[in-house]
């Protein structure tokens, strides 16, 4: 279940370690209410678990309910990293731990990025899993990271330790986690007043990322195009 | 007016610090100039004044004449802008002082940029409530790294020189009584490249590719930034 904390103009939104199609249902519901929010505005993502920021969609869901049918989570994904994109406040992820596959385009949606140092990683899994990675996410991680750290990402499956990460930019600070709260809180604060004027701050992301919004917005799953490799279509 | 001088295939040029309807038409004709010489070209661009590079677009003009004159100064730097990303010599920006708005697009726009260190780099649109539209966005995203396209335009901070070099769109910092030396100097190695003008620009247009679609074309989104950036405009800015 995610939860949103209210402090001032300042939300925090705690999420799930990984992504079914209920809970990011929820998750818009609870974007809405910052969206919403009237004054300066600023809003801070994390999650609760003690390593994990994110590990992507999940994949008990997706056993659960057959392929097929959990493969839908990804056109609800890229719904949620379009909205990000091109949300009227601004938006840091604070990262407590782990941040894999989908949640670290997650993580790559939103504005800024802090994370805990500790032996996390970040890492997109798909390709050691024989799985693709839609044309949304991989137009997520092509606007906001360098052609080599995208590719490393994404053929060599290379896992950033946080210490890489800060030097490849995945990642924009990196505090001891006792002070994650603290100085995503603090950035919030500094960032809160450019949330004042909604329609200007959305304005310019969507000028600014609209062909990646446009794209993951409009996803929706194709047969072909998310066949899981190895496996025939009508397994699916 | 812009001052235009010429020592054998080097061009210099030196534009008024804030960008009027008359300073476009100005510097437009001035390219149309170098552009018809025949031979191996390069054109290094800086400011007039002593200590600043630009202030971007004339916001005493833009006091005097209203929102409809802003537009249509918008519309200019894009269009002067768009032209230097694929004009057919190469192009140098000499950045002698703060770089804001209307002008760091355009510096942007150019092939290379030697600055000052002493310079400084922002657009403050953010904080004035006045959308750039995926028009203004096109050459930052081009010119930019990731990190940087979004410190930029959604930071609302500006930046040092230094930071400029280390991100990588500043070239070279030098100093100021070097500046004109050292772009010369990097003006002498390129001026080859632009003797085949049309092999020049055909590369540059096809590298830019994008951000040249997007400022030429019309799009939805454009109006709506500009519906919202009609709603907050201020002429007392």
């Amino acid at each position: 279940m995610s939860e949103l904390v209210q402090e001032g103009n300042i939300f925090i939104l705690s999420i799930p370690i990984s992504f079914m199609i209920p809970r990011v249902e929820e998750i818009h519901k609870l974007l809405d209410i910052v969206e919403n929010h009237e004054g300066p505005t600023a809003l801070i993502i994390t999650s609760k678990h003690h390593k994990i920021f994110s590990a992507g969609m999940d994949l008990k869901y997706m056993q659960k309910h057959g392929a097929w049918t959990g493969l839908s989570i990804f056109s609800a994904l890229m719904g949620l990293y379009g909205r990000l994109l091109s949300f009227k406040v601004p938006t840091i992820a604070a990262l407590n731990g782990h941040t894999i596959a989908g949640g670290l385009i997650f993580a790559l949606s939103v504005d800024y990025r802090i994370m805990a140092r500790g032996k996390f990683t970040i890492k997109m899994t798909e390709l050691g899993l024989g799985a693709v990675i839609p044309r949304g996410g991989n137009v997520v991680l092509s606007t906001k990271l360098t052609p080599s750290v995208h590719r490393d990402l994404v053929l060599r499956c290379k896992e950033y330790s946080c210490e890489e990460a800060l030097a490849n930019n995945i990642v924009d600070e990196l505090v001891e986690s006792q002070d994650l709260m603290i100085r995503a809180r603090e950035l919030a604060n500094e960032l809160a007043s450019l949330g004042e004027k909604k329609d200007v701050y959305i304005c310019v992301k969507k000028s600014m990322y609209y062909d990646t919004i446009d794209i993951n917005l409009k996803a929706e799953i194709k047969k072909i195009e998310w066949k899981i490799m190895g496996k025939e279509e009508s397994k699916l | 007016m812009a001052e235009l001088s010429c020592e054998k295939s080097m061009y210099l040029m030196k534009m008024p610090v804030a960008f009027s309807a008359e300073t476009f038409q100005d510097i437009n004709e001035k390219l149309d100039i170098i552009e018809k010489a025949q031979g191996p070209k390069v054109l290094i661009v800086t400011s007039k004044h002593p200590r600043l590079f630009s202030g971007g677009l004339d916001l005493k003009e833009i006091q005097k004449k209203g929102l409809d004159y802003a537009l249509a100064l918008y519309d200019g730097i894009l269009k002067l802008s768009a032209r230097f990303l694929q004009i057919g010599f190469p192009t140098i920006a000499a950045i002698n002082g703060p770089c804001f708005g209307a002008g760091f697009l355009l510096a942007l726009a150019m092939d290379y940029r030697l600055s000052v260190p002493s310079a400084k780099f922002a657009m403050r649109e953010i904080n004035l409530g006045m959308p750039l539209t995926p028009k203004g966005c096109a050459i930052f995203k081009a010119k930019l790294n990731p990190k940087m396209y979004r410190n930029i335009l959604i930071g609302g901070k500006s930046l040092s020189a230094g930071e400029g070099k280390d991100e990588g769109f500043i070239d070279e910092i030098v100093e100021k009584s070097e500046l004109i030396i050292k772009s010369k100097e990097l003006a002498e190695t390129l001026a080859d490249l632009g003797n085949k003008n049309e092999v020049y620009s055909c590369v540059k247009s096809s590298m830019y590719h994008d951000p040249i679609k997007v400022i030429s074309s019309d799009d939805n989104l454009h109006e709506y930034c500009l519906k919202i950036l009609k709603n907050n405009f201020n002429p007392k800015l």
